[in-house]
């Protein structure tokens, strides 16, 4: 294997030229030019350039260096001095030496791919929770835009299902209960949260007919509310009192015209439903009741809605054609 | 698509998949890994455990001859071309793996092997498929010399001849380049592993003893030579002797070495007279003017070239650093691809 000792090319060695250097060196050892050209089978011109520093008349760098490696070790010279002379004076930087000016690719480890990886994960997740609170938590149809009212399943009863000719009604409430007040029932109660707790599938009644005139709903046995004041009832807004409703003054008046089939859902301020079927075009509802009214519209540009006598737009409460608002004092204090 | 993506997160590598060393050349880096293609397998007793990788590289390269009956350390590469492709799609996993470091996403780079040249399609799809296999996006590839010539930095887009030496662990590849491409290429399966056996079959020949590849190719680097010169070196080794069956001591010494050599040399010798041979004219003639080019591990051993100049009558020049030509010669490669597009080279 090759030993030739490793110089650094000090600069003595770099302040003469190669060509310079081996032709001394040649000279010293009284050999012929001819003779270092046999012994390296290359021209005797190449030979010539070579001690003359003439390296346009030589061939690439690679081949250069190659000759001054071979002519150093028949003078037994230390090449890598020569070598390193030759890379100070060469005209131009020996070839295939690393791009330096190439950009590095990215790599995952980098800190600015990193941050930027986090900013967009943690900007994907808030986007992702804006979403699921605007479309879920907001227009999800089981659950109201108002709550009337807190009312109470009683003791030992069941929330059974009241069949009317029309067939069963059910919508959710919320109902706040007391731990204390609680017995069984047959709907779902969290008890990881006794304060509040969504009786779903509450079934009622809505047999208008049943009603007094005015669309309020009397208490009867199967609703009414006993609470007793809690840390909740506390925290509710007073019109929520666990002492119930204190019915808003005057009945409300909703007209409302169809001018293209549609669902409509219309309840009261008490949560009692006025009107709960699929209105035909041409229909005028007129309602009576007592505010706020929650309105469902399945399809909101079918139906146009005055609340007592004045024209009210449906088109900001509109999402996918259906409209789910609430019209009456309550609304304002909100 | 993901692959792309995981592919702005990859460097280009350029890989010299020889049958002695692994190097692989990382853009704007430069070589970022050579070690020995050597790995070590635990055969598993039960079915579904059957084989295990144990070491892979320099690690594996100590257990090659000194392993007990479960672990084995083999050369997945024999004569530039892959013997054992599951094997070496591991070991290439790793070694991509081992050169991009410690990695967020699992790197997919683009990669450009070198190919022996006289390989066969058969040969070079398995190599394909086994880069592919360890994770590479595309795979390019291209031949040994011509990533070779490129390393050395001969000027291969010139209108003039040049002629490349390849000696690597398996093949030996002798092509004469011009205008980016090879005009004529020869591939002949001799190699520094040829030179190992070589010596391995004198000392037992002349000194009958037994000593193994990793001993010969200690003898070869210390005292190894393809020409008589007026030093002879020695060096002391330890065989086991075929008639006693105990291990003995002896010395051998450089001659002896050369002559060992001899028969491998002269396969060398002959392919590159066969190339000047079937050489046109004109690039024959830039040849004798300029030289040829020596490059790969085996033109390390000494007065190589001295033993080609004197058998062909050519200035015969070794390469800067012999070793690392493929590899940064194919790192050049990516970049000019990057540059002209990848028609400039004939790549497969």
């Amino acid at each position: 294997m090759r030993d030739e000792p490793r110089h650094d090319g000090t600069t003595e060695a770099q302040n003469v030229r190669p060509g310079e250097q081996l032709r001394q060196a040649r000279q010293l050892q009284k050999l012929p030019r001819q003779d270092i050209a046999d012994r390296l089978h290359l021209d005797l011109n190449i030979i010539a350039a070579i001690e003359a520093d003439d390296y346009q008349k030589l061939p690439s760098p690679t081949y250069v260096r190659g000759y001054l490696r071979s002519y150093a070790r028949i003078l037994s010279v230390p090449a890598d001095a020569i070598i390193a002379a030759y890379d100070h004076f060469a005209p131009e930087p020996p070839a295939l030496r690393p791009d330096a000016s190439h950009p590095e690719q990215a790599r995952s480890s980098d800190t600015s791919v990193k941050a930027v990886t986090y900013f967009i994960s943690l900007a994907l997740a808030i986007l992702l929770l804006a979403w699921w609170q605007s479309h879920y938590v907001r227009t999800s149809p089981l659950e109201p835009v108002q709550v009337p009212a807190e009312e109470k399943i009683p003791n030992g009863e069941k929330a059974s299902s009241m069949t009317t000719p029309e067939g069963t009604l059910s919508y959710p409430i919320e109902v706040v209960i007391h731990p204390d007040t609680i017995s069984p029932v047959n709907s779902a109660v969290d008890n990881d949260d006794p304060q509040t707790v969504v009786a779903s599938e509450v079934a009622l009644s809505n047999d208008r007919d049943a009603r007094p005139a005015d669309g309020t709903i009397t208490k009867s046995d199967t609703f009414h509310s006993e609470l007793k004041p809690t840390e909740t009832d506390e925290a509710l807004p007073e019109s929520q009192n666990s002492k119930g409703i204190e019915p808003t003054k005057g009945p409300d008046t909703l007209l409302m015209r169809v001018l293209q089939d549609s669902w409509i859902e219309v309840s009261d301020g008490i949560g009692t439903s006025l009107y709960y079927q699929l209105a035909r075009r041409g229909d005028t509802i007129f309602l009576q009741g007592t505010s706020p009214f929650n309105v469902l519209l399945g399809y909101a540009p079918g139906v146009t809605v005055e609340y007592n006598g004045e024209s009210f737009v449906t088109t900001p409460f509109t999402r996918a054609s259906v409209a789910h608002f609430t019209l009456g004092e309550r609304a304002a204090d909100e | 698509m993901f692959n792309r993506l995981r592919g702005l997160f990859s460097n280009d590598l350029s890989i010299d998949l020889g049958t002695a060393n692994t190097l692989i050349y990382v853009r704007g880096k430069g070589i970022v890994l050579n070690e020995p293609s050597v790995v070590a397998i635990r055969q598993g007793r039960d079915a579904i455990n059957m084989k295990s990788i144990v070491a892979v590289g320099a690690e594996a390269k100590r257990m090659l001859g000194r392993t007990p009956g479960h672990i084995v350390a083999i050369r997945p590469l024999k004569d530039g071309v892959i013997a054992d492709f599951t094997v070496t799609e591991k070991m290439l996993q790793y070694f991509i793996h081992q050169a991009h470091g410690s990695a967020f996403l699992k790197p997919s780079p683009r990669v450009l092997v070198g190919v022996p040249c006289g390989s066969t399609q058969v040969e070079r799809r398995a190599i394909r498929e086994s880069a592919a296999g360890a994770g590479a996006r595309v795979v390019h590839l291209i031949p040994e010399p011509m990533a070779a010539a490129i390393g050395a930095g001969i000027p291969v887009s010139d209108a003039r001849g040049s002629m490349v030496l390849d000696i690597g662990g398996g093949t030996t590849e002798v092509a004469v380049i011009s205008l980016n491409g090879i005009v004529y290429s020869a591939s002949v399966r001799i190699g520094g592993d040829r030179f190992d056996e070589a010596i391995v079959s004198y000392v037992r020949r002349n000194y009958g003893s037994l000593i193994g590849e990793a001993t010969a190719e200690r003898i070869k680097h210390e005292i190894g030579c393809a020409y008589p010169g007026n030093e002879v070196r020695e060096i002391e080794v330890r065989g086991r002797n075929l008639a006693e069956g105990i291990p003995r001591r002896f010395t051998l010494n450089s001659n002896e070495v050369l002559e060992a050599l001899q028969e491998p040399l002269s396969g060398v010798v002959g392919a590159v007279k066969a190339a000047l041979e079937q050489t046109p004219p004109e690039l024959s003639s830039d040849v004798a003017e300029r030289g040829l080019i020596l490059t790969g591990g085996s033109a390390l051993l000494r007065d190589i070239d001295r033993l080609l100049m004197q058998e062909t009558g050519l200035p015969v020049i070794i390469a800067e650093d012999p070793l690392t030509c493929v590899a940064r010669g194919g790192g050049r490669v990516l970049e000019m691809i990057d540059e002209y597009g990848p028609d400039i080279l004939a790549l497969e």
